[in-house]
């Protein structure tokens, strides 16, 4: 299910994405033959090269620290780790279990790695 | 059972589930400890306190898992009647595989895998075993 609609919500952005372009702005812009445009105004110029782009690349970093939001924090392993043990399967008091040592060992092997 | 904010719930809940089916599959007891030595001892010899620390009768058909964030340790121990079953070359394979998880940056990813290979390498138990001979 949550694949589906990962791939139903990328085909639906190409599609936005590649109608865009087509369907605005092409009549609108077009100049006739011997016809000299009107300068474009300050206030339009500064908008189309400045704010536009800025709100673009808004959106776009919007967008890109979007999904981090919702996971929630990351384990990331050259940060301190200040998070509070987590023991699945253990004693229903890690502290109280771990203070007391029965010092009886009924250990068979094992292994570690690092990273 | 402590209450940390490394994981999110829908990670507790995976880990949890993944646990259960080992249990249930193996009919061994898998623990996993995620956080560093609350005794500030080395994460190996904390594995084994801890690991001791689920009771006699159960450390004995128990395997704990310590993933140790700071240290970048993970330690496996397993119990003296689990250790014919999952063996230390096993124990390693499943720690080095966790390890490649965590170096990027995948806790709850990590510790699954970890868990399945371990349970996966354990087998079905005295079910499932087979006799050699007449």
């Amino acid at each position: 299910m949550r694949v589906f609609t990962r791939r139903a919500a990328r085909a639906i952005a190409i599609a936005v994405g590649l109608a865009v372009p087509m369907v605005g702005g092409v009549s609108a812009f077009a100049v006739e033959d011997g016809e000299t445009p009107d300068p474009l105004p300050v206030g339009q110029t500064v908008l189309i090269f400045v704010v536009l782009p800025i709100a673009i690349s808004l959106v776009i970093l919007f967008l890109t620290y979007l999904p981090g939001w919702f996971r929630g924090p990351r384990y990331r392993p050259t940060r301190e780790w200040d998070h509070d043990p987590l023991w699945f399967g253990g004693p229903k008091d890690a502290a109280d279990a771990i203070a007391y040592d029965t010092q009886i060992r009924v250990q068979g092997g094992g292994a570690s790695a690092g990273w | 059972m402590l209450v940390g904010d490394a994981l999110s719930a829908e990670q507790i809940d995976q880990i949890g589930r993944t646990l259960q089916r080992a249990n249930r599959e193996t009919g061994l007891h898998f623990s996993v400890f995620l956080g560093d030595p609350i005794d500030g001892s080395a994460p190996r010899d904390f594995a084994v306190h801890a690991h001791a620390a689920l009771g006699d009768a159960l450390a004995r058909k128990a395997v704990l898992i310590l993933v140790a964030p700071s240290a970048r340790r993970v330690e496996i121990v397993t119990g003296s009647e689990v250790n014919h079953r999952v063996n230390d070359r096993a124990c390693g394979l499943a720690a080095l595989s966790m390890s490649g998880n965590f170096a990027g940056g995948d806790l709850p990813g990590g510790i699954v895998t970890g868990i399945r290979m371990l349970a996966d390498s354990a087998g079905q138990g005295s079910r499932a075993r087979v006799r050699v001979g007449r």
